[in-house]
């Protein structure tokens, strides 16, 4: 059975890799799909599972805010099962260093499942899953679409896909899913899995197609899974480095975040508007723009998000001070913008984007409080510094990760700066985040075939304009290279540089203008040889 | 390297546009009682409204047109002034021109009645004249339709939502002409509020004064007009500055207002003082201190102090208020949350109907589609010209080329007949724009030179 396979390889990659094998089976196990990798499992670090756990949260005195479900409580101190960085265990808290104690009221997830039999259907049939519960996680943006469980569309809709978990890779666990189509009944989700070399992988052209596939299904929730190569023109880059020409693909993110529904989605646009989730494993350089405008953003526990650094000093060398500062004050600005769209701080994307900004928070009741100086109190912690002289990053700590002239967010400081809502090492834990556990739908949709078909056409595309520039250099004059000769030569030129025409200006957003000159230059060129060719005809003269 | 898109779009800001720059800020009344006598013997009537040492303002007609104009004092042998107080423009704040002087405070924070230009930081002042006229049009609007407001929404620059479809180069694609000829669309029907949508990255600042003053002494005497900026960047920032009420959508950004040509090249002298001048003016218009304009243009301080009671917003140019919006070293750019925090915008507005909304209107009619559809063919057609342009400028040149090489008669004639066709299409192209001719420095005179040559050419084969 499909689901089964599907699910086993989930947990085999889990214990391949070393991750939490028990906790993966237990989400297994819960969702009733393998219970013979259940049975065989050890016992779930999970009690008292017959009664629904209560969650809390707690706002400890040195401003930390610890969520989690309560394992036992006593007056002096209170044991919570809480998710750190994706990683699940239990913490007691003495209440002595405990602020303000808050009911999270929401939905549980983990120990239902282990109370559910196991049979290969979903453990918690639509019915069962509360839906009118509040979600804690969900915005109170007033728009949302209702995520009450929706029927129809069976045919077009999987609990476990396999065609997309094929164009998933080595993440392909990752989307794995529980649920069973004939009977989840869920809320829908569409995942879009944007991978590859943003700008020339994810670009707009194929995004506009992706986002016409997810409006056939009306899904509930969008996820837009980052995982990009930090990749500029085929140049691979190292996770510490900073792309500051990344600002030059802000019009991709603001085009593509155009198309997806965001607060600026004009009315009757979408006929049911989703919910736009993004969750970030790698989102570095100009990809790192785009999972701000979603009001709602999860990390993955290995996740990185930036690589935008350097800005004031992408045109060194460049003209006038002045001048140059405009450049980037009006970058700065949209990509601060594409923050703002999502409803995040700026000053966060400040902090990614210029090394001479300096950024430091406090938590006050779990909330952070920003102040742009350096801390000049023990509970401030310094995000970055200015980075001049001895601020600057040494080599070993920016090697490590550890430097502090621009920000790059992890999944633990994202959590803390209340940008990340969650952590979610795959798709199941994710939907548990977002109070949405129990019996979504992952949506078959076409959109990793479209954006991998796309990436092929690239290539093809490449390619192709490469050996049409080899065959227009060999176009010779053939015998008796008399006038009707010449003129044929000049043919065959024509129609070569009108099919390079062809194809730049239809690829022209995503070719590598590295390899290839850039498309607009080229187009230029070719419309001038086009030009020459034909003065050249006019010039030319039959043989008397 | 090629130049990616965003960039280039910004080295488009002409020195030679800048010279020719004036502000055309008309009084309703004025009398050409003063005299200019320039070095070349002209006497101009005119109205001085500024003089300082490096130039003189003034306002005259030309055609029977109220313009105002900028002469350099070296084009100037004397001014005579008929009275000591000419009614003059907006009175535009006193601040010191220099980039690095520390202009005073208290200045930037005086009442509405002393220094209109910080007016509508307060929320108490933008009410005032401006609105009164507006809203008093609006009303009217309104018993002609039932009550409904008459919106119609025009694109100062493709949308985002066009993704690319053509440039936005205001002076081209976004020409203040163009938006004259909508205001027939827009009276034939009965539109009572304009919402300016704004989506550009700037362009040619000799286009500012044109729409700083069709926006002044047409669309604010005829309509309520608002700005509604999702990307006002350089000139497009600067040119609809005088408009009153400003809403950004959620990622808007306005500012970077720095006026540079060639690659990256500042605007110094004469001309950065006379843009600078031109913007404290429509600051004036705006209502706004004219502390935030000069900190999107130069390199200057500016932060405010909110006052916890009243809401009303001071100004600094300096760190001198209590949230910083720009350091001294940076130039600044609005975001949309500061905007309307610091009440530089009325609100956030994500799509039209939050917009009107937020304008406080209850029922609407969407109308003016004309002009609408108009504005946007314009935009559509200027860009093609524009690509056309370049086409018959590298075919003029590649002609005119040969024929001067060639020996043989036969193929001069062909080649200059090529030359002049492609001569007489820019013609035609630059007579509906003139912009055009910035981008490769071509005039009048560059036309009648060139026509000239060619048909020198012809006649060296006779």
């Amino acid at each position: 059975m499909k689901t089964t396979r599907f699910s086993l390889v989930n947990a085999c990659a889990n214990v391949a890799r070393g991750c939490r094998p028990v906790l993966a089976a237990v989400a297994l196990c819960a969702a009733g799909a393998l219970p013979a990798l259940a049975q065989s499992t050890p016992a779930a670090p999970i009690k008292d599972s017959a009664a629904a756990p209560r969650k809390v949260i707690l706002i400890l005195k040195d401003g930390r805010r610890v969520e989690g479900e309560v394992i036992s409580e006593t007056d002096a101190a209170i044991k919570l099962r809480v998710v750190i960085a994706g990683i699940k265990g239990e913490n007691e808290y003495n209440k002595s260093d405990i602020k303000e104690m808050k009911s999270a009221d929401a939905p549980t997830t983990d120990a239902p499942k282990t109370d559910k039999p196991k049979t290969d259907k979903p453990a918690i049939k639509p019915a069962d899953a509360p839906k009118d519960a509040p979600k804690p996680d969900a915005p109170n943006t007033g728009d949302q679409p209702d995520s009450s469980p929706k029927s129809g569309d069976a045919p077009e809709l999987g609990g476990l896909v396999e065609e997309q978990a094929a164009t998933w890779g080595d993440q392909k666990w990752r989307i794995e899913t529980r649920a069973v189509p004939s009977e989840a009944d869920g809320p829908k989700v569409y995942m879009i899995y944007m991978g590859g070399e943003f700008g020339r992988d994810v670009s707009f052209t194929p995004m506009r197609e992706v986002v016409r596939d997810i409006k056939k299904y009306e899904p509930d929730v969008v996820v837009c899974f980052f995982d990009t190569d930090f990749v500029r023109h085929g140049n691979e880059m190292e996770a510490f480095q900073n792309d500051a020409s990344s600002f030059d693909q802000l019009e991709i993110a603001g085009g593509i975040a155009s198309l997806l529904p965001t607060r600026n989605s004009p009315a009757g646009e979408w006929t049911k508007k989703p919910r736009l989730v993004s969750w970030v494993r790698k989102a570095m350089g100009g990809a790192a723009f785009l999972p701000f405008i979603a009001p709602e953003m999860y990390y993955t526990p290995d996740a990185n998000h930036g690589g935008i650094g350097n800005l004031e000093h992408k045109l060194d060398g460049v003209g006038d001070e002045r001048a140059r500062e405009k450049q980037y004050s009006l970058r700065q600005a949209r990509g601060e913008g594409l923050c703002e769209l999502g409803g995040h701080e700026k000053k966060i994307m400040r902090a990614m984007a210029r090394t001479d900004y300096v950024l430091s928070v406090k938590f006050v009741d779990g909330e952070p409080v920003w102040y742009e100086r350096m801390p000049s109190n023990a509970d401030e912690i310094l995000l970055t510094d200015d980075g001049k002289e001895k601020n600057a990053d040494f080599g070993v700590d920016v090697l490590r990760g550890k430097g502090n002239d621009t920000l790059v967010l992890d999944a633990s400081m994202a959590l803390r700066l209340g940008l990340s809502r969650g952590t979610a090492e795959n798709l199941d834990d994710l939907m548990d985040r977002m109070g949405l556990s129990r019996n979504y739908v992952l949506i078959k949709g076409r959109g990793h075939q479209i954006l991998r078909e796309w990436a092929k056409k690239i290539d093809d595309a490449e390619k192709q304009i490469t050996r049409l520039q080899r065959n227009l250099r060999e176009v010779r004059v053939k015998a008796p290279g008399d006038y009707n000769a010449r003129s044929r030569a000049r043919g065959e030129r024509k129609t070569l540089l009108n099919k390079m025409k062809a194809i730049f200006t239809q690829y022209k957003e995503s070719l590598n203008p590295e390899r290839l000159g850039g498309a607009e230059n080229n187009l230029m060129r070719i419309e001038i040889q086009l030009q020459t060719i034909e003065a050249e005809q006019l010039a030319d003269k039959r043989e008397r | 390297m090629p130049m990616p898109r965003l960039p280039r779009r910004f080295f488009r800001s002409l020195t030679a546009a800048i010279v020719l720059a004036g502000a055309l800020f008309a009084a309703p009344d004025f009398a050409l009682a003063d005299k200019l006598h320039l070095k070349d013997g002209r006497v101009i009537d005119c109205t001085v409204v500024r003089e300082t040492d490096a130039f003189v303002q003034v306002k005259l007609s030309v055609g029977g047109i109220e313009t105002v104009k900028i002469f350099q004092k070296s084009e100037v042998t004397s001014v005579v002034k008929d009275t000591p107080a000419s009614p003059a423009a907006p009175e535009s704040p006193k601040t010191d021109p220099r980039p690095d002087a520390k202009p005073d405070p208290a200045a930037a924070g005086q009442p509405a009645g002393d220094k209109p230009a910080l007016a509508a930081d307060k929320p108490a002042a933008t009410g005032d004249k401006g609105n009164n006229r507006a809203e008093k049009i609006a009303e009217r609007a309104k018993r002609l339709d039932g009550g409904a407001s008459r919106v119609a929404i025009l694109n100062f620059g493709a949308p985002l939502s066009w993704h690319d479809e053509i440039a936005d180069t205001v002076g081209i694609q976004v020409n203040a002409a163009a938006w004259k000829e909508a205001v027939k669309l827009l009276d034939k029907d009965n539109v009572d509020t304009v919402v300016v949508r704004i989506n550009s990255g700037g362009g040619l600042l000799l286009e500012l004064s044109r729409f700083n003053s069709l926006f002044e002494n047409v669309y604010k005497k005829k309509y309520r007009t608002v700005a509604w900026i999702e990307s006002a960047i350089s000139a497009a920032a600067m040119a609809p500055y005088v408009l009153e009420e400003f809403y950004f959508m959620p990622h808007g950004s306005l500012g970077a207002c720095t006026g540079f040509s060639g690659a990256l090249k500042n605007v110094e002298g004469v001309g950065l003082q006379m843009v600078l001048l031109q913007m404290e003016e429509a600051s004036a218009l705006g209502r706004r201190s004219p502390a935030i304009m000069r900190s999107m243009q130069i390199q200057a301080a500016l932060s405010a102090t909110i006052d916890p009671d009243t809401g009303e917003v001071t100004w600094f140019q300096d760190k001198s208020g209590e949230y910083q919006l720009n350091p001294p070293d940076q130039i600044f750019t609005f975001t949309a949350n500061d905007a309307v925090k610091f009440k530089f915008a009325r609100a956030i507005a994500a799509n039209k109907e939050e917009l009107v909304a937020a304008m406080g209107l209850k029922e609407v009619v969407w109308a003016g589609v004309e002009a609408t559809r108009f504005i946007d063919e314009n935009m559509r057609a200027t860009d093609r010209t524009e690509k056309r342009w370049q086409i018959e400028f590298r075919e003029f040149q590649l002609y005119f080329g040969l024929a001067g090489q060639t020996q043989d008669p036969t193929d001069r004639g062909k080649f200059v007949g090529k030359a002049l066709a492609a001569l007489r299409e820019m013609k035609r192209m630059f007579a509906t724009n003139a912009n055009f001719g910035l981008m490769n420095n071509i005039d009048d005179e560059w036309f009648e030179n060139n026509e000239r040559e060619l048909k020198k050419l012809l006649r060296k084969d006779k």
